[in-house]
């Protein structure tokens, strides 16, 4: 059995996905977390369901992508039944789509979502009323709770055609038989609009010709349906009176006009210093395990080479892989928890006016803020945005946001040459980033071709505690998604920079990596960075940020003696190191609350390259390398992503044009701070 | 519905709290009336908001929305092909 889901943005499709198939479709609190077809295969009472999860759209007739693409696999590749899932706090604005999918001819269910979040705001929906109106079964559910799963199921198994059908004006509906086109949706679409996909033909553009004489069709449709779904929901809803939401509540401060502002910055401090406080204590546990295996494999007493490949090659860059699940994992959380509760879609509001400047909608922001986390699927994410200007100018801002792989090595030069002030350096690195991805954003407007307007309805979601189970699934899949890439690539990046050091044999200062990164210093010496180590790790950091700190510690520290560690002595340091993250995660809870404090705590292993650091170059010219690092390229992935959905063009012009403001931004940053 | 939209909007913009309390009905049913004016070309919204002050608005003593802290509503108007139909409605 085919089913499809199909309603407005932000109405939980996903959500009831999730909790019938137990799939793990991406959820937000934020229109258009579903920018794609998704499909899902599960078992339901012995019938196999393939379900497609359909971007969110308020009609079938739209012109953005997400409308385009619900509505060529409604027509051409029709499911055996529709699942329609309305918001019921927002019935008159739902049903209009309701009203269109009635028109298609399919079995469908209507599920009635948002069920609590309705009544906490006294609206009160008579589903038996609307599934008598309508025809069909009228399921109320929480879906992200997994309320009124089993009734879905049930319904489906059951699905009927709708019954109820707008009630056209006569010379509209007489021009509908006439045209003998099914289903009516397409009939009433031909006669009223020019959709894409829908060609008209030359008969039925006379009788177009012949009812435009009337009325205009477009706007005698429009009203047909308007009255159909205020019918529809005045007979199926009571509105009670009910005092201030608490979502009014709060909104009272996090929209203020003066407000607002402080308190969204202070909002991604706090999320910062969560990533930040709360990932160091397991960072220098893997350094402990890391350790231990380097003092487990000396005691196998191999041969230097092979000795060294194990350690420094393969079990660094598992290292360098691992050591980025805590701060991935962290940040992930607090982006799924903002996305879940509503309050990244706050942001959207927050900063429509100021994003108005850059001729951008506010909800730009969104995929802007994710490119904090990751640059990748932020740049697919943009294709919430309905104009495709939009869409370029921003996925050309968002290599520019500082994605958490340049957090590590912002965090570790923050230790090493700013001390109290890095988590300050740290925070002002992501608002340069913000600033240059909009400035490049605005000076786009003067060479990508901007449509007529922009989107008109801007969705503000009620605030929802979100399940943890959801964030931290969520927060899981991102990171496992990300390791799952990258893992490869970072792993092989630094064996083959390991072998780089090997080649041709001697002195680290002689190999063939040594030559090549002193090559590429002349052109960074304006910026202070003389040392070929700082400028080797830019290298493979083009493949992978993650890759930067990694290459700086084979390169800074070479092959250091490894002691051998017994089996017993092993156990015992893994055990205590266990102990003490437990200890320094505890100690962290009171920090963040705390007054800021940046005191970062240390560990031997990472201490080395601390103190190797220093001595590589000064604090003006660790700045400026933080600065160029921060903006020189995307990964190989994101420029990647950009040419799959803009084209090669896109991705070459932006690598260019960040090599060329990355040197600018790091040279002034050596010239002011020198 | 329709015809009364296009005719608060005929003087003025407005913004969709405002056209709500107008046409004294909900806020979804004025959205989604908008959403398919913008679409077929009948309307579009003004490159401000509410927050831009309410120094010139006709109706401020209708609005309850001057604190600011509640979301910036688009202000919507129509365009000329909304005005034609208009005339031709009228």
């Amino acid at each position: 059995m085919r089913v499809a889901t199909v309603g407005n943005p932000n109405v939980g499709k996903s959500s009831l996905i999730n909790a019938l198939a137990g799939s793990d479709l991406q959820v937000g609190n934020w229109p258009g977390t579903t920018v794609d077809r998704l499909a899902v295969r599960f078992e339901l009472d012995g019938t196999s369901i393939d379900w497609v999860d359909l971007p969110g759209t308020y009609t079938l007739a739209g012109a953005t992508s997400e409308e385009r693409i619900t509505r060529h696999e409604l027509l051409n590749h029709p499911p055996d039944v529709v699942v329609n899932v309305l918001d019921a706090g927002n019935l008159e604005r739902n049903l209009g789509l309701t009203l269109e999918l009635a028109e298609l001819g399919l079995p469908m269910v209507v599920v009635l979502n948002l069920i609590d979040e309705a009544r906490s705001h006294g609206i009160v929906v008579d589903a038996a009323k609307l599934s008598e109106r309508l025809g069909v079964d009228v399921v109320e559910t929480v879906a992200s709770r997994g309320q009124g799963a089993e009734q879905v199921k049930k319904a489906l198994l059951q699905a009927r055609k709708p019954t109820t059908q707008t009630t056209y004006p006569p010379f509209l509906a007489e021009a509908i038989d006439k045209s003998g086109i099914t289903p009516t949706w397409k009939a009433v679409t031909m006669l009223s609009e020019e959709v894409e996909g829908i060609v008209v033909t030359p008969a039925l553009e006379q009788l177009r010709r012949d009812i435009g004489q009337v009325q205009d069709p477009f706007l005698a449709v429009m009203e047909a349906r308007l009255s159909s779904v205020q019918s529809l929901a005045h007979s199926s809803q009571v509105q009670e009176e009910v005092g201030k939401t608490l979502t009014q509540k709060i909104d009272s401060w996090v929209l203020h006009p003066i407000l607002g502002f402080p308190l969204f910055l202070l909002g991604m401090l706090g999320v910062f210093r969560f990533t930040y406080l709360f990932s160091d204590p397991w960072i220098n546990y893997l350094d402990v395990i890391k350790g231990v295996l380097s003092g487990w494999i000396a005691s196998w007493h191999l041969t230097p080479w092979l000795q060294s490949f194990l350690v420094s090659g393969v079990l660094d860059g598992a290292g360098t892989v691992a050591a980025f699940s805590p701060v991935l994992f962290l940040l992930y959380l607090a982006m799924a928890f903002l996305e879940a509760s509503g309050l990244l879609a706050r942001t959207a509001f927050l900063f429509d006016r100021g994003m108005k400047a850059l001729a951008l909608p506010g909800r730009s922001l969104i995929p802007l803020l994710l490119g904090f986390g990751c640059n990748v699927p932020a740049i697919y994410s943009t294709r919430i945005l309905p104009q495709a200007s939009d869409r370029i100018r921003v996925a050309l801002a968002i290599p520019f946001m500082a994605c958490s792989a340049r957090l590590t090595v912002f965090v570790l030069f923050g230790a090493v040459f700013f001390g109290k002030q890095a988590p300050y350096v740290v925070l002002a690195l992501y608002l340069l980033g913000l600033l240059l991805g909009l400035v490049t954003a605005w000076l786009t407007l003067s060479f990508v071709p901007k449509e007529s307007d922009r989107t008109g309805v801007m969705e503000l979601p009620p605030y929802r505690f979100p399940s943890w189970q959801a964030v931290l699934r969520q927060a899981w899949l991102r990171t496992r998604a990300f390791l799952k890439n990258a893992a490869g690539l970072i792993l092989g990046s630094v064996i083959v920079i390991w072998f780089l050091h090997q080649v041709p044999g001697g002195p680290v200062e002689n190999s063939l990596y040594a030559r090549v990164s002193q090559a590429l210093t002349v052109p960074l010496r304006p910026l202070g960075i003389e040392d070929w180590r700082l400028t080797g790790a830019l290298i493979p950091g083009f493949i992978a940020k993650e890759v930067v700190i990694g290459t700086l510690g084979v390169s800074f520290l070479g092959e250091e003696p490894v002691a051998v560690v017994g089996a017993a002595e092993g156990l015992k340091q893994l055990g205590v190191g266990f102990g003490q993250a437990l200890k320094d995660t505890a100690l962290a809870v009171p920090q963040w609350f705390g007054v800021p404090s940046a005191e970062l705590p240390t560990d031997e292993t990472s201490s080395d390259l601390r103190a190797a650091l220093a001595k590589a170059c000064s604090a003006p010219a660790a700045a400026a390398y933080l600065v160029f690092l921060l903006l020189y390229t995307p990964c190989v992935a994101t420029v990647a992503a950009i040419a799959q959905e803009f084209g090669r063009r896109w991705a070459v012009g932006l690598v260019i044009w960040e090599m060329a403001v990355a040197w600018v931004a790091g040279w002034l940053t050596y010239v002011i701070l020198r | 519905m329709t015809q009364a939209l296009l005719q608060a909007l005929a003087g003025e913009s407005l913004a969709v709290g405002t056209l709500s309390r107008l046409l004294q009905c909900s806020r979804g049913q004025v959205e989604l009336a908008l959403y398919h004016l913008r679409r077929g070309g009948y309307v579009t919204p003004s490159p401000q908001s509410c927050s831009s002050g309410c120094g010139g608005c006709s109706v401020r003593s209708l609005c309850s929305q001057t604190s600011g802290s509640q979301p910036q509503d688009d202000i919507w108007h129509l365009t000329d092909k909304g005005r034609i139909r208009l005339r031709a409605l009228d």
